[in-house]
Order: C-alpha cells, then structure tokens, then sequence
C-alpha cells in the first residue's frame, strides 16, 4: 500500500464515528486536563486508560493519544490568564503572554497559542505520515545490539536535558532499570527481586507506578500551601491575531515547530525540553530580545508551535520502533500492548488500521482542539475558578479507582499510594522521575537486547562497536553523558523542574 | 571523584540544605544498590556468553552504589554547611499532608470491607470537612453527588467491577 492508499485507509478509519467520538472525548479531556493544574497527560492517560479496555483498540488508542497532544493546547490558557503554567509544557508561555494578557491583549495572546500549536502540531503529523513508514523499514534491520544502543541514548538524552542534575538522573534510571526487572524473567522463567510477594511476581505495575508519582505525589505537593490565583479579570476579545502580530510570529513558529518535532522524536527529549530550546533560540535570533519577557508575541508563538509539534514527533519512535521517547509514550506503549497490540516496525504490517488510523485521527483532533480552545474559551475560564479543595479530592478519586480498575486488585492502589509517597520526597530531595518512569518501561527490553546480543556474539563486546548504527548510538550517549564533565552548566533558571505529568511551579 | 560530582551536579552546588539531602538520599540508596546487588548476585551473573538473570541487574546496583558513593563523599565535603532537614518542610501544610496521605492508606485498607461506595463517601467527608473544615451541607451534599456520578460513570458506563463490601451483603 502506497502512502496516499494508506492516508485514506487512515482517514476511512479515523472518520468511523466511534473514533471520531472517542477523538472528540480525549480532545475534550485533554484541553481540561492542561487547563487544571494538578493534573498532567501522564497522570490523567494512565487514569483514564482502563476506561479504554471495552472500547475497540483504535478507538482506545486515539482517545488517549487526544488527551496527550490536547494537554499541550490546554496548559497555555492557564498560562495565559493566571500565570500558572497548566502543564509544565506551557511554562514558556507564561513569560509573554501573561504580560499580553495584562496589556489587554489576552485574546490575541491566546488565539496565537492556539494557532501556534495547530500549526506545529499538523506539520509534525504531515512529518510522521511520511517518515514514520520510512522508519519503519529501516527499524526493520535493527537488531538486538541497535535496540540497546538507541535506549542507552534515550536515557542519556533523558539525563542531559533534565532540570535536575545527572547524577541524580542517571541514579534515577538505575532504579527504574532494577525496577523493570522485578519479576518473572523471560529468558530463564526465574522470578526476580519479588521477596517472596506474589503480587510482584507480575512485576511493578506501570500504570499504578505513573499515577504515584505524577498524580498522587502532584496533589500531596500542591498540598504544601495554599494556592490562591485567579484569572485576570478581563474580557477577552479579538482572538484573532493581528496581521502585524502574523508577520511577527511567523519565522518564530517555522523555527519553533522544526526543534520541538525533532526533539520530540529524539528518545529522552521532549515537548519540556523543546519548548525551552524554542524559546531560547527565539530570544537569541531577535532583533529585539529586551521584549522578550515583556509580552512579545514571538514568545508565545515559538514555544507553542515547539511543543505541539513535540507531541506530535514523540509518536514516530513510539509507533515504528517500539520505544517510548518520554514517560507519557512509555504508558501509550503499555495501552498499546494491553490491547494486544506490538509497537514497533510491525505494527504497520500487523494493524495499518491503528497506525494510520492514529496518525489521521490527529489531524482531526487537531481541529477539534481549534474549535474547542478559540469559541470555547469561556468555559475553560469557568473552568480555571473551581476552588481547588474540590479539585484535588476528584483527582484523588480518579487516581483511586483508576489504579483498581487496572487489574480489579487493591494492591495495586497500594501501590501507587507508595509510589505517590516516593514521589514526593523525590521532588523534595531533587530527583526527577522522568527517567526513573522510561527507564522501568526500557528496562525489560533494555535487558533483553542486551543479553541476546551478548549470546549473539558469543559474549564479546565487539558487537557494539561493529554494528555501525548501534556504535553511532552508544557515541552520541556517551557524548551526552560526557558534556557535562567537560562544560558544566551555568547556574540559571530551573528549566521546567516538574516533570511532564505535572504543573511547574518551581520553575521561574 | 569530587570534581566529577561538582560537574555531574548542575542544581545547586554549594547550597547546604542540598547537602544534607544528598547525604540522606546517597545513605538510602546506598543500601538499596547493596540490596540489589546481593539478590542479583544470588540470582546468578551467568557468563558473558550466556548471561544470567542477574547479570544486568548487579552492575545496574554497582552504579548506583558509587553513584551514592560520590554523592555522599561530596555531601560530607561540604558539611560545615548543612542546614536541617526539617527546613525542607518549614511553613508547609505538613500537617494536611500527612492527613490526607494516611486517609489514602486507610482508604484502601477499608475499601474491600465496606465497598466502592460508603469508602469514597467516607473520604470525601473526611477531606472536605475534616482537611479543608467546609460546612456540613456542602461536605456531604458534593461527597454524595459526588460518590454517585463516580459509582455511575465506572460502575455502568465504563462496566468496571467496583468492590461492592456491604453492598452485596445487602444483595444477597
């Protein structure tokens, strides 16, 4: 089937009204959970997921892949009106466009974060259309000793880019490794690292695990103190940006969308990361950075079309390879594998109906995002006044019955309770979870790369260095690891300290 | 091996109450790589031809053992500056926090007993009237409505098993 047969396959797919009903739903719940804080995509995907075991795959998939790209529209509305980044994706647009906002131009501020993000969005669809395919093929030839390879890297592209320093990351990616191994080992039908628990002999449930530590940890967090913001009282008008305000932006969302995509399929990168990158290369291309900061709309543009385009990148590994590039991915790779299906080169071979069926029903939701964040804006207005005290009390309770409703078992409430607990003195002691969360999903295959390529090569280590495209990775990991020995980091700003589950209140 | 955490380290070097956590943290992973280590040990390393179930487990805990290793010798470098760890938690809700956590485990540890329903129901009281002190009216009236549209929406529409408890004592 060529491309444009598949397109159509995908969009016959993609149009059935069950998909295009569950793209609606995850849409909708996207755009809330980016708006409210206190809840991120990881957190709320990982809830939300075992709603999905009655519904068909495709459609379960698309729901879920509508809540991650709809998060990144949502969180820039709080960002906006309240200063508080929704969404740790939206930090970045807090600097400009609260300051719009307080010059009276909120709506313009807020119609060119929607556009931005459409815009970044649908081009790094287009991009995935015709890459993904591509990868595909040539995943097709990735052999045990690749597959290591490019994970090693993701991890230490994780731990480079993190907020929080490598050496903690790099501790963090250890756990999740020894993590992943808990449990039956596949090879030689051993249990591991149970300690005589039966209930581990599955191993560390990911879901639960996630909840924890985006979601629970996220509300005992916000428990700290009182949180008291409100929207800026305005009306907000002429959502449409001007054209002046068009000509300004445009270069900055060309340039935003080409370094969140890529960021976005690099393993260990993502929409965080890339909304920084985008708003710094911003600043130090203009002609005027002292605006920046100040309400310049290129700093609303950059970092909107960046993340959205991440979002929309971060698919490609995932889909065509098997490797969740961030934690949001790593819990789309464990919905994909709950509904019987294998991420990876064959999954193109095996379900085209998912694939494409994905990638077009983005284009849809990408739409639906337009109309439900421009007419509708009022309504996430209303939605920004619910006092938190009745917030986090429904987020508790969907964490809860989400976490039993993944195996019907109360331990696995249990937990997630102790991974919400864990993941609070991590924040507290200054570990990221991000790498900790791909490394328990990279671990098993990690390991199991690992060893078939030791027993492929007769235990000789040679097989690294001799595979050029897994020497080319294991390169580009050490070189990420060895940067940081080598240039050390200047202090400055904490570059997006929550991870990508959770809100950045830390951030300045 | 210290100018290898002060370039690894990029937050905040210097800064005592990050020390002292590292202190902390690098003493409890610490013996959480030794714990590791000796089960993947016990678990049998296997050969380079032929690794074992262990194998990749026992150098993961090596890593992290001298991880924390630099960790805690460059926290003890810079003692003379620690702070208490209690200011990690000064002027928080710590209070709440520990509430609300505990009204989580006591939650689960009821919620087979009692049921989906009078559980959440429960909780919810206890976290708008006992944590934010919210008028009865308005503590039972939400935690009501609700317990029920949750019950409803898994229970029905999504034709999840919650646990019944009383409930299906009642039924039966």
């Amino acid at each position: 089937m060529d491309v444009f047969q598949s397109i159509l396959f995908g969009l016959q797919t993609a149009l059935q009204p069950i998909n295009l009903f569950y793209c609606m739903v995850g849409t909708f719940l996207g755009t809330l959970v980016g708006v409210l804080p206190g809840l991120g995509p990881a957190a709320a995907i990982a809830m939300l997921l075992p709603s999905t075991f009655h519904a068909p795959p495709t459609a379960g998939i698309i729901m879920l892949s509508g809540i991650w790209y709809g998060a990144m529209f949502g969180g820039s509305r709080t960002s906006i009106l309240v200063n508080v980044p929704g969404e740790a994706t939206a930090i970045m647009t807090c600097l400009d466009g609260h300051p719009m906002a307080k010059q009276g131009r909120a709506g313009p501020a807020l119609g060119m974060a929607a556009f931005a993000s459409f815009i970044g969005g649908t081009v790094a669809i287009i991009a995935l259309t015709f890459t993904g395919p591509v990868l595909a093929r040539v995943a097709l030839a990735f052999g045990p000793a690749e597959y290591f390879g490019l994970m090693i890297m993701g991890i230490a592209v994780l731990s480079f880019l993190s907020s929080s320093s490598m050496l903690r990351c790099l501790m963090m990616a250890a756990v999740g490794i020894i993590l992943g191994g808990v449990g039956m080992d596949t090879i030689s039908g051993n249990y591991r690292f149970t300690l005589g628990f039966t209930y581990l002999r599955d191993g560390v449930p990911l879901v639960a695990v996630v909840m924890g530590l985006f979601g629970i940890s996220e509300v005992i967090q916000d428990l700290e103190s009182e949180i008291r913001s409100s929207p800026i009282e305005t009306k907000i008008r002429n959502l449409l940006p001007t054209l002046k305000d068009w000509a300004d932006s445009a270069w900055s969302i060309i340039r935003g969308t080409v370094i969140g995509f890529f960021l976005g399929v690099i393993p260990g990168g993502g929409p965080i990361v890339a909304t920084f990158a985008a708003y710094a290369v911003e600043k130090k291309s203009s002609k005027h950075p002292e605006r920046f900061g100040h309400g310049a709309i290129q700093g609303v543009a950059a970092p909107e079309a960046a993340h959205n385009a991440a979002a929309g990148g971060a698919f490609i590994p995932l889909l065509t390879l098997g490797i969740p590039p961030n934690p949001v991915m790593a819990i789309l790779l464990g919905a994909l594998m709950i509904h019987g299906l294998q991420p990876g080169p064959l999954l193109l071979r095996d379900a085209p109906e998912v694939f494409w069926g994905v990638i077009m029903s983005m284009y849809i939701g990408n739409i639906m995002l337009m109309i439900l964040n421009l007419p509708l804006i009022g309504l996430w207005v209303k939605v920004l006044k619910v006092p938190y005290f009745l917030l986090y009390p429904l987020i508790i309770i969907f964490c809860l019955i989400g976490a039993f409703t993944l195996n019907n078992k109360v331990s696995d409430i249990l937990t997630m309770l102790i991974f919400g607990v864990l993941g609070y003195l991590f924040r507290k002691f200054g570990y990221d979870a991000a790498p900790l969360v791909l490394a328990l999903v990279l671990g098993p295959m990690l390991e199991e790369s690992f060893r078939q390529s030791l027993i492929t090569s007769y235990g000789s280590f040679m097989i690294f260095v001799t595979k050029p495209i897994a020497l080319c990775f294991l390169v580009a990991a050490g070189v990420f690891l060895l940067i940081p020995l080598v240039k050390p980091r200047r202090k400055g700003p904490r570059m997006g300290a929550k991870v990508l589950g959770g809100r950045a209140q830390e951030s300045k | 091996m210290f100018w290898l955490d002060r370039r690894l380290d990029r937050t905040c070097p210097g800064d005592g109450k990050v020390q002292k956590t590292d202190f902390v943290s690098a003493i409890f992973w610490l013996i959480f790589a030794g714990l590791v280590c000796t089960l993947s040990y016990r678990l049998q390393l296997g050969t380079l031809r032929e690794p074992g179930p262990g194998f990749l487990f026992f150098f993961c805990g090596l890593a992290l053992g001298i991880m924390s290793l630099v960790m805690l010798f460059s926290s003890l470098r810079k003692r003379g500056a620690w702070t208490p760890l209690a200011l990690l938690f000064k002027g928080l809700n710590v209070g709440k926090m520990i509430f609300v956590v505990l009204s989580l485990f006591f939650y689960v540890a009821i919620l087979e007993a009692l049921g989906f329903i009078l559980t959440t129901f429960l909780l919810f009281i206890f976290l708008l009237k006992g944590i934010e002190r919210k008028g009865w009216r308005l503590s039972l009236l939400t935690s009501a409505v609700v317990t029920v549209c949750c019950y409803l929406l898994f229970e029905f529409w999504l034709e999840t098993q919650l646990p019944q408890g009383l409930l299906a004592l009642i039924h039966y």
